[in-house]
């Protein structure tokens, strides 16, 4: 911290943006009447890649109080638009754990027929904020939430996410007492380990040392621990963002992650990417730019230790990673990331065998790469 | 040895040669940058045209990027120097790092701000560079602390500077302070500005902003510019002083399946109005080998779904931009040379409103920043094409010159008003010819005490004695007979001017016609002189018959006076020649200074050449010659020295002793400002004495900015 201090200026010019985007977004916001808040923002059960095999996702997103680094002065992550599905300040807790178990209720009759097939579920837990943070849900809901899914034998890993500051030793014991026989995996955002960036152009707020002690006391209590990283940040051009995506993807498994998520940014509403955007700032990145992250930062090793995922959002579209304009061409991409991901061989993206030839955009982005322009 | 060298200098504009390093190759700018690679290095055409074209300056932006064979002696623009990278987190340093991994003497180095792209508004471009200015400033002092020097050592650096939408003044002012500190000041020398013309809505601040780093920044500095720079920009470009020029953007274009012609840019669905490709560079041959193939299979598939089915026609496309811009930049820099660059810019004008509006912002500034900087004695023609050329610098130069150094000689008798002729010089033409019979016949031996003047547009007023004088000479103009009004209004200003100079007792006679009259019309009741217009030839003989009776007869009556003023003070028709063309090029008095007792014309073997000889007791002495196809006086030593400490045409020296055959800046004290690149110039030694005479490289103003470089070129000095 004590070297981005010259960078004082910059982050604060960062922090009055987003965060007077917040205020915006905050005005605009027609309340909570028309909501209905026993009802999760979103579930949904496709195809995924678990950790030894393939099987399904059953992802919740919950409405709670909404990340506490967002709802602050600092006006939270530069790119991050999650901010926008919060429920009120103050939303009850049985509230909450109603949600999940409307989302159980909904996709029964799936989880039944994954059960006949004999493949299992990762359950993904996502509340637009820290899931081990006790100010969000109290550590008796987060128990509750776990006891319900306990229950439910197809599932048997289980993700949730949370900024590092929140994860103790305290907390972690308690839960792990609740489900002894799952795997349990935490994801902490660390979007890039260049202090740089993440601190002063993602607004991420917290450094190094603490997601290290975090990665420590998870593993200490039997917890797994998935690092997300951001493809293309803003403010960094493609070439560097793949830069840094590398380094960082490097860098994570040194510091002994078990999953890493490689996210290429979407615009989300309300957020600084989005003003970039739509002041043509930022492009998303392409496609061809994953595929170079994951050719240039990984080997056989990393891929035996370290569960490699990318599941963008918005895939294919303006505001999502994307190559050109052709629909062909983003879908032969995106099903080649795909397949990689759920196969996990590398052979797979070898730069030989990728037809970078079937599309001419291959040659706009290669241009695109050193350029200025967006 | 200095990187950049300025050769010649013409307004704004400027041709120069940079060489980056010692056994490197030496470039012409104003020039192109093209980018490399890896991946365009793999594009046979594209190699093909970075061997065959070696005029061009590449760009990289990784700093370990490999050079193939054929580009090692090109100078390289490294552009990927950020501070902040390369460490998990730490600030970094913009040339320390690559100083531990030797820094390559072909390189030029440009370092950039921290975030490489992105800004969401104004407040965070000011702080981004705020804070790129601090660091760079402490690296440079790490530097200068270090080895003792910044810009004598292998680090060649440069600054890129990216401008945000608006309020494009503001940071064109907050850049010109990051280039004012001391450090930066003396050791740059590359300046990169980028998005500049992104926005051409802006034509007013833009100009102002080119002008603004123009006034403040030292001459010899690289001005290069990047960004969305559509291809007719280039000579306008040119025109204002850019040197390089980025050409990634028609490469990108080509890319996106964009077809660049001269002054639009066309998709592929909208080939089908080109009817079919028409350029015949190789990538658009091979691409109509192509075409015919399919069309040969399926005669009916129209042109752009034929394309669209060409595998690499992005490639093809991308390589055609590519020769274009080489193509314009090469057009571009072949007007240069022939000195005509204003006229292929009011060309290129009508592509771009943005021309336009720049053009006339620029001619109708008062005062004129590039009026004094104007380079006047060519040997071009001047086309005047569209009104725009009303207002070309050249012109107003010519008219402020006129209005300032021309007077009629003392004893003139009579004014006389001319229309202008098709055939240049005036005299040459039939028209001519019959007017001056005229006059000859009906003045007689009074002849030379006869003023005559030419009225033309847009140059409004012509003295007789400078008629073949740039661009008196050189202009052309359509006529058809019809004045807009603002010919008559500005040639009706330059009349007035040149009628003000004579007393009130003296005759005007004006045989003009049509906008000539109009223009003398318009400012006509100014004068109390009496004024005689007739639109008939044999008219305009009576009349001036019976004037010179008039004038004769008043004579008479003091013939004694007259007679001893004669004797003693009658000038000949050449010394008029010589006084009004030295008063022209010099400025005033420095005329009759030249000619001392007596001076002749004396025509030299080459038809274009006359010597100036001065006649005094103790012989004739030759005092310069005179080039007949662009009317400027080339001065000997002794011309020189008889019209020293008349004019203001002079440089100063911090030195008596001038050896070899240029002069470069440290010996420079001042040069005055009025002094433009091929002017005759008198060089003062450092105890005010007269050592030489000499023709400027660059202009006077460049001259006192210069950081080195050559100044002028001596012809003559003391032995």
């Amino acid at each position: 911290m004590r070297q981005l201090k010259s960078y004082k200026d910059i982050r604060n010019a960062i922090v009055n943006e987003t965060f007077k985007i917040r205020t915006i977004s905050k005005k605009k916001f027609k309340g909570f009447k028309r909501i209905d808040l026993s009802k999760p923002v979103a579930t949904w059960i496709k195809e995924d890649r678990l950790r030894k095999e393939l099987g399904y996702e059953f992802t919740i997103i919950l409405r709670t109080s909404a990340c506490r680094w967002a709802r602050s002065e600092s006006g939270g992550c530069t790119m991050c638009g999650y901010f926008n599905d919060r429920g009120p300040k103050d939303i009850d807790d049985n509230l909450v754990i109603e949600q999940i178990k409307h989302a159980l209720k909904k996709h029964e009759e799936e989880i039944a027929k994954i059960k006949k097939e004999n493949k299992h579920i990762i359950l993904k837990i996502f509340t637009s904020g820290s899931f081990l943070d006790t100010k969000e849900l109290s550590i008796d809901t987060q128990q509750s939430i776990l006891d319900l899914i306990s229950e439910i034998e197809t599932i048997t890993e289980i993700v949730v996410e949370s900024r590092p500051e929140f994860i103790t030793d305290e907390n972690l014991r308690l839960l792990r007492q609740r489900i002894p026989n799952k795997t349990i995996e935490i994801g902490i955002g660390i979007e890039s380990t260049n202090d740089f960036v993440r601190e002063i152009l993602i607004n991420k707020g917290f450094s190094l040392g603490l997601v290290n002690s975090a990665i420590n006391i998870a593993h200490n209590n039997d917890f797994l621990v998935k690092a997300y990283l951001l493809l293309k940040p803003p403010f960094l051009s493609e070439r560097i963002a793949i830069q840094d995506a590398i380094d960082s993807i490097k860098t994570v498994v040194q510091m002994g992650v078990d999953t890493i998520s490689l996210n290429p940014v979407n615009i989300q509403k309300y957020t600084l990417t989005d003003t970039l955007f739509y002041k043509h700032q930022y492009r998303p990145p392409w496609i061809y730019s994953a595929l170079k992250v994951f050719q240039e930062s990984l080997t056989e090793e990393i891929i035996e230790k370290v569960l490699i995922v990318c599941d963008p959002s918005a895939k294919g579209r303006e505001k999502g990673i994307h190559n050109c304009k052709s629909r062909d061409c983003n879908q032969r991409w995106l099903d080649i990331l795909q397949k990689f991901i759920f196969t996990q061989d590398l052979r797979l993206i070898q730069r030989e065998s990728l037809p970078y030839n079937m599309c001419s955009c291959w040659e706009e982005y290669n241009v695109y790469l050193d350029s200025n322009y967006l | 040895m200095p990187i950049f060298s300025i050769r010649s200098e013409d307004g704004l504009q400027r041709r120069s040669r940079i060489q980056v390093n010692k056994g490197t190759k030496k470039l012409n700018a104003p020039t192109l940058i093209l980018p490399i690679n890896n991946h365009l290095l793999k594009i046979p055409s594209y190699t093909k045209i970075l061997k065959k074209f070696p005029n061009i300056v590449v760009k990289i932006y990784d700093p370990n990027q490999q050079i193939p064979e054929f580009l090692k002696s090109t100078p390289i623009i490294c552009n990927n120097t950020y501070n902040y990278y390369d460490t998990s987190g730490r600030p970094h340093s913009f040339f320390q790092k690559n100083r531990k991994q030797q820094l390559n003497p072909n390189y030029l180095y440009i370092a950039k701000k921290n975030c490489p792209s992105g800004f969401f508004n104004l407040e965070f471009h000011d702080q981004i560079y705020n804070g790129f200015k601090k660091e760079l400033l402490e690296e440079l002092k790490y530097i200068y602390e270090k080895e003792g020097h910044i810009d004598t050592g292998d680090l060649k650096y440069g600054i890129f500077y990216e401008y945000y939408q608006y309020k494009i003044k503001d940071q064109t002012k907050q850049l010109i302070e990051i280039l004012n500190t001391e450090l930066i000041k003396n050791s740059i020398k590359i300046l990169e500005l980028s998005g500049l013309f992104d926005n051409l809505m802006f034509f007013k601040d833009i100009i102002d902003s080119i002008l603004e780093l123009k006034s403040k920044l030292a001459p010899d500095i690289i001005i290069s510019v990047s960004g969305k720079i559509p291809i007719y920009l280039f000579p306008f470009l040119a025109y204002i002083g850019i040197d390089l020029i980025d050409c990634s953007h028609q490469i990108y274009m080509g890319f996106k399946e964009k077809y660049i012609t001269d002054d639009d840019i066309h998709s592929l669905e909208e080939i089908k109005l080109l009817e079919n490709i028409n350029c015949s560079c190789t990538a658009c041959l091979e691409i109509l080998d192509l075409i015919n193939e399919t069309k040969n299979q399926e005669p009916n598939l129209p042109i752009q779904n034929i394309l669209g089915q060409i595998k690499n026609v992005n490639i093809l496309f991308a390589v055609h931009n590519v020769f274009l811009s080489i193509n314009k930049m090469k057009h571009v820099r072949a007007h240069m040379k022939k000195e005509t660059l204003r006229f292929l810019v009011e060309k290129t004008a009508m592509n771009s409103t943005f021309i336009i509006s720049s053009l006339r912002y620029l001619d109708t500034m008062n005062p004129n920043p590039i009026v004094t900087m104007q380079k006047l004695y060519k040997k071009s023609q001047l086309l005047c094409s569209t009104n725009l050329s009303y207002n070309n610098p050249e012109v107003l130069k010519f008219q402020e010159r006129v209005k300032n150094r021309c007077y009629p000689q003392s004893d003139v008798l009579m004014a006389i008003l001319l229309p202008c002729s098709m055939g240049k010089p005036y005299s040459k033409s039939r028209s001519h010819r019959k007017f001056l019979k005229i006059i000859r016949k009906t003045s007689g031996d009074l002849y030379q005490r006869i003023s005559q003047a030419i009225v033309t547009s847009p140059l409004g007023l012509v003295p007789r004695y400078i008629e073949d004088i740039y661009p008196a000479a050189h202009y052309d103009i359509s006529v058809t007979g019809k004045w807009d009004y603002e010919e008559i209004r500005v040639t009706g200003l330059c009349i007035r001017d040149w009628l003000e100079k004579f007393d009130k007792d003296i005759p005007i006679i004006a045989y003009l016609y049509g906008g000539y009259r109009d223009s003398l019309e318009s400012v006509e009741n100014e004068f109390s002189n009496r004024i005689i217009i007739t639109e008939d030839l044999e008219e305009f003989e009576t009349i001036l018959r019976k004037e010179m009776g008039n004038i004769r007869s008043r004579l008479a009556d003091k013939k004694d006076e007259y007679n001893k003023e004669k004797i003693s003070n009658t000038l000949s028709l050449e010394e008029r020649e010589i006084i009004t063309k030295m008063d022209f090029q010099f400025g005033q008095d420095s005329g009759r200074k030249i000619i001392g007792n007596a001076a002749r014309l004396l025509q030299m073997r080459n038809p274009h050449l006359k010597e100036i000889y001065g006649y005094e007791s103790y012989g004739k002495t030759y005092l310069g010659r005179l080039d007949n196809r662009s009317g400027q006086i080339k001065l000997s030593f002794e011309g020189g020295k008889r019209i020293f400490k008349a004019n203001n045409h002079y440089i100063k020296l911090n030195t008596n002793d001038i050896m070899g055959s240029t002069l470069f800046q440290p010996a420079l004290e001042y040069a005055n400002e009025e002094l433009c690149s091929g002017d005759e110039v008198l060089i003062i030694g450092a105890e005010d004495n007269y050592i030489g005479i000499g023709k400027m490289v660059v202009n006077g103003i460049t001259a006192n900015k210069l950081r080195s470089g050559a100044i002028l070129k001596i012809r003559k000095k003391i032995i």
